[in-house]
């Protein structure tokens, strides 16, 4: 007896695996436009272009925690950002509020930065841990957003409300701020606070949007044809128990 | 077009690309080593040439229409090559003795008689102090008409970002006017003068370029590596720079029709540059000299920035209206001023909830229905900031529990709130006066201390308790407390009280946890933020009782009809929640009215 | 070759984790444990590495005489505080956790509240010309809530208006369910791309 759960990662597996095969020529070839994306790979350039500074938070959602998801897709937008403001005389500042996710961060700042041949860049202020609590790290990312007069705010991973502080404190610096989140709550509170918030599977496209690979555009696609499903599912379950009912 | 094409996105990319303007991706090899194909300069045929913006097209057509004739210049080859420049130099007449910019592999290179014929030439004008036999049109002419252009196309406000790009523009009009004015005095035409404001590393003289072409050091056509073994060699004996700068490879109609910028900050330097090859194989040169491969790597990154940004875009300016201070200022000492003074009247509780929810009476129910001395585990996992709320509306189901003389096991799944246990504790003591044996000193209560993992640590309490919990919070042994000496997992409680702000742990524990329990009933205290997200729980089952911030609260104390701390605290709670509401429609609309009234008024003064 | 083995070690641990929790076995259990005790060890040992940051980066502030070094002073004098308490009274005595809990929380409260002015504030300017539908309806139904929390709601026993209560309740709950399963889907790939391809986190 499989269980439901295994049938439906088997299932995304295997779809991620054959569709990246099997498609890899048809890399971003239809992808919807997600404005707020748009408005953030704008306000990169921007930043390039006039040798400002970026910050990207990525929150304090561990690995060992349902939103390990959410931590991973933000390393990876991380990952593009990094390498498209080694243009930039700034180099970018990541910030985060766990361990393992720091970690992340810095392997994948150091990373990027030894591929372009940019080793220097790397130091301890470009990637730092502002605090061990929710409320903690998010007043220490306020403070070097502050300090570095960053133009870009970016905050992806997994964050509570408390978020909006620090998208508050980087408006209050005139500073474009982008975000996106697994974390309803701090959606909601986004919404309100953010210039160009990617809003729930928006934020999972993302990297697949800055770095269109086979793989990227075949999760994408996996995510759309499950999200089908689930819709079928749902409709399906609805009108058969509204039939029973009747 | 025969292009490299990308491992990751498998889009075309120009041949001498070296990252994917798609994705950003290195394209074969590094940039130091991958010497590029043979240098791709601005095809000069008129015809061929790629189309311009039309901007700069309008500005070029009204230059031309406004400036006189020129007499000995080239009409119909392009104005910015250094064959227009040297033909004027040399009245027309040294048209074949120009430096060959044609693209064309496999094109041979000019001979070396030629390059000498002309450069000498150059070199007996300058050293002569006069200017050239003809007319001297470089300048006042088509060439310098470009530079004119570039100059005005800046000045209206056209985006020149690239400035370490525009800088080779600088140097090449300097050089020009240097030539044009054949002044003696003129520090440009000193012999061992270098043109101004190179790149550090990049400084020649014409004098000693001049003696390197003569010597064949330098290849006007083919000197770059890639290109024949022949020159490559050369190159490599006299240490000149082996690898090519690929912000300088750029294919000026591809990319002028991409990216307004390049078009900008690049239209006028291939063409303007007569000495390109000049300013970029320096004859002193040498490897260790050569610009470091993360200067080759950013120009790189750099061009892929310009490329990938279709429209034009000009520079940052993030409209904002400042937030006013006075604003917040003003609301958090209202809402301050107003809380305090309910708090402080002291007043009978007023307009407490009148509907009960269901999912109090749920908690109500079954927590009525455990058996007195039962096992209770009190799982924490709120952040101190919600401390305030979650413990208010914890603490009438706690006393409830207390008052069957349950024992209480705590146990924190965040490392933030390690320490509020006893803060809790100390909080039901303080408000439950009615309590017949307090919790404090005594071992009804025990603190268990962080449980690390997330979700698997909570998963780990199902298969074995203690084991996943090896020390308490004093570091003693939990298998050595007397009260957990029954307790082996999950199961061996007769409830689990839940105390929560976060929607995504109260879900954890609904989906992962609860369909493996068999016998504790499930209970949670939510903050406000959370409680839509949860209540779904208790409508299908999942949930024996919940309660959800104040309102929940003020609820369930309404239906054990003692008050605590939640009534004591409903006024204030109440009368900020309506004022708060009023603030943001007044000030809403005040707001709407101001930039209304502003924006009338801008467009009336306009 | 060098990076072939943390790879290995990613996927491999991956998918035993994942395997253990959809398929029940004793000995995949036996061996998902230890996994997972050593993850956490390292997950816990990494939490170190980052306060060593911390500090560094605050040590540093100070060195450099940065604008607000004295922020970092006192950070860093806090802690060596907290830190030598914690050794010589341990974590569970009543005075520590008193103290502690005494400095976090009216801290964190306090930014909570400013959290709630700051969302009044951007409320307040969102309302102004052109402000698009979306908006209204988000500030609507923000103060729709709010309004409902105070329990105040005329008429809330009637049959009608509870319909019309539990109708504007399930609107954002629906909504709400919608955007999880998008993002529990995305999660899913998200593991699923960093099982097949583990480098791409490190932007390789």
């Amino acid at each position: 007896m499989i269980d439901n759960g295994l049938f439906l990662i088997m299932l995304a597996f295997l779809l991620v695996l054959l569709l990246s095969i099997f498609e890899r020529k048809k890399v971003r070839s239809n992808f919807r436009v997600i404005p707020s994306f748009e408005q953030y790979q704008r306000a990169i350039h921007n930043i390039i272009e006039s040798g400002e500074g970026a910050h990207i938070t990525l929150g304090s959602g561990s690995i060992l925690s349902p939103q390990a998801g959410s931590t991973l897709a933000a390393v990876e937008l991380l990952a593009n950002l990094s390498r498209l403001c080694l243009n930039s005389d700034t180099a970018p500042l990541a910030t985060s509020g766990d361990g393992v996710v720091y970690l992340l961060a810095l392997e994948t700042m150091r990373s990027t930065n030894r591929a372009m041949r940019f080793p220097h860049r790397s130091n301890i202020n470009t990637t730092q841990i502002t605090g061990v609590s929710p409320f903690s790290y998010i007043a220490g990312a306020m403070l070097a957003q502050r300090y570095d007069h960053r133009a870009l705010a970016v905050a992806l991973g997994s964050f509570g409300p408390e978020v909006g502080l620090l998208a508050d404190s980087a408006e209050r610096i005139q500073a474009h701020t982008t975000s996106g989140t697994d974390n309803l709550l701090a959606q909601a509170v986004l919404y309100a606070t953010n210039r160009s918030p990617l809003i729930g599977e928006e934020f999972f496209a993302a990297s697949a949007y800055s770095q269109p690979d086979p793989v990227q555009a075949a999760s994408l696609k996996t995510q759309d044809i499950l999200r089908l499903m689930v819709v079928a599912a749902i409709l399906i379950g609805a009108i058969l128990k509204v039939a029973g009912k009747l | 077009m025969s292009g490299i094409t990308c491992t990751q996105c498998q889009r075309e990319n120009p041949e001498d690309a070296l990252f994917c303007r798609f994705c950003n991706e290195p394209l074969g090899s590094q940039p130091s080593e991958q010497p590029l194909p043979d240098e791709t300069t601005v095809d000069t045929a008129g015809s061929d040439q790629e189309p311009i913006p039309d901007w700069l097209a309008a500005i070029r057509d009204r230059k031309q229409k406004e400036s006189p004739p020129v007499p000995n210049a080239e009409p119909a080859k392009d104005d910015s090559t250094l064959e227009t420049v040297l033909s004027s130099l040399g009245g027309g007449k040294q048209k074949n003795n120009m430096l060959p910019i044609s693209n064309e592999e496999g094109q041979p290179a000019t001979s070396d008689a030629r390059q000498a014929e002309w450069l000498s030439n150059i070199r007996s004008k300058i050293s002569d102090g006069k200017p050239p036999d003809g007319e001297m049109p470089a300048v006042g002419g088509e060439a310098g008409q470009t530079l004119q252009q570039a100059d005005e196309v800046e000045e209206i406000g056209e985006p020149v970002s690239a400035s370490n790009i525009n800088q080779p523009a600088a140097e090449a009009e300097d050089a020009l006017d240097g030539l044009a004015n054949t002044d003696k005095d003129d520090p440009m035409l000193q012999e061992g003068a270098t043109i101004p404001e190179c790149q550090p590393g990049l400084e020649v003289t014409i004098d000693e370029t001049a003696e390197k072409i003569d010597s064949g050091q330098i290849e006007p056509k083919s000197g770059f590596p890639g290109k024949d073994a022949e020159s490559r060699s050369d190159s490599e004996e006299t240490g000149e720079m082996p690898v090519d700068l690929p912000g300088r490879h750029l294919r000026a109609g591809e990319q002028q029709s991409q990216s307004p910028e390049l078009v900008d900050a690049l239209e006028d330097i291939p063409g303007i540059l007569p000495g390109q090859e000049i300013k970029y194989h320096p004859p002193r040169q040498t490897t260790a000299q050569s610009p470091s491969d993360s200067t080759t790597a950013r120009i790189s990154m750099f061009e892929t920035t310009l490329l990938a940004e279709k429209e034009e875009h000009g520079s940052p300016l993030y409209k904002r209206s400042r937030s006013s201070f006075i604003v917040r200022w003003v609301i958090a000492a209202l809402l301050l001023g107003l809380i305090s003074l309910v708090q402080l009247s002291n007043a009978a509780p007023s307009r407490l909830p009148q509907s009960i929810p269901v999912e109090i009476v749920d908690f109500y129910t079954s927590i009525s229905g455990v058996r007195a001395g039962a096992n209770v585990l009190l799982i924490l996992d709120y952040e101190p900031a919600y401390a305030g709320e979650v413990e208010t509306a914890a603490s009438a189901g706690i006393r409830l529990l207390a008052d069957k003389q349950a024992s209480f096991f705590t146990v924190s799944t965040s490392a933030h709130n390690l320490f509020l246990a006893d803060k809790l504790l100390t909080a039901v003591n303080a408000t439950g006066t009615d309590l017949e044996v307090p919790f404090l000193g005594t071992d009804r209560f025990t603190v268990l201390g962080y449980l690390p993992g997330g979700q698997s640590g909570m998963q780990g309490l199902l298969r074995d308790f203690k084991g996943s919990l090896p020390l308490g919070l004093n570091l003693s042994r939990t298998t050595d407390i007397p009260g957990l000496s029954t307790i082996h997992n999950l199961n061996s409680f007769d409830g689990i009280l839940i105390l929560t702000d976060n929607p995504d742990t109260a879900r954890t524990w609904v989906e992962q946890i609860q369909p493996l329990l068999t016998s504790p009933q499930l209970w949670m205290v939510v903050s406000s933020q959370a409680v839509p997200l949860v209540r779904p729980y208790i409508r299908s089952g999942q949930i024996d009782g919940l309660i959800g911030g104040m309102y929940g609260a003020a609820s369930f104390e309404q239906v054990l009809r003692e008050p605590g701390p939640a009534t004591q605290l409903w006024n204030g709670y109440y009368y900020a929640l309506v004022f708060s509401l009023f603030i943001m429609a007044t000030a809403g609309i005040l707001n709407y009215l101001g930039f209304s009234i502003l924006k009338t008024h801008r467009g009336e003064s306009s | 070759m060098r990076s072939l083995v943390p790879r290995a070690i990613a996927t491999v641990t991956g998918i035993i984790l994942l395997a253990s929790v959809l398929i029940t076995n004793h000995l995949l259990g036996i061996v998902s444990q230890v996994l997972l005790g050593w993850i956490i060890t390292l997950a816990g040992v990494a939490g170190l590495l980052g306060i060593l940051n911390l500090l560094a980066v605050h040590a540093d502030r100070v060195r450099t005489e940065k604008p607000d070094w004295v922020n970092s002073v006192v950070l860093l004098v806090a802690f060596a505080g907290v830190f030598i308490a914690g050794f010589i009274l341990k974590p569970g005595h009543h005075f520590y956790t008193s103290m502690v809990s005494a400095v976090i929380v009216p801290v964190e409260t306090s930014l909570l509240a400013l959290l709630s002015i700051s969302l009044a504030v951007a409320i307040i300017r969102a309302i102004r010309p052109g402000i698009q539908f979306v908006t209204i309806l988000f500030i609507g139904s923000a103060m729709l809530f709010l309004w409902a929390a105070t329990g105040f709601v005329p008429f809330q026993n009637e049959n009608q208006t509870q319909m019309l209560l539990s109708f504007f309740n399930t609107i954002p709950l629906g909504g709400a369910r919608g955007i999880l399963l998008g993002v529990g889907l995305g999660s899913l790939t998200a593991g699923i791309r960093t099982i097949i391809r583990p480098g791409a986190q490190a932007g390789e």
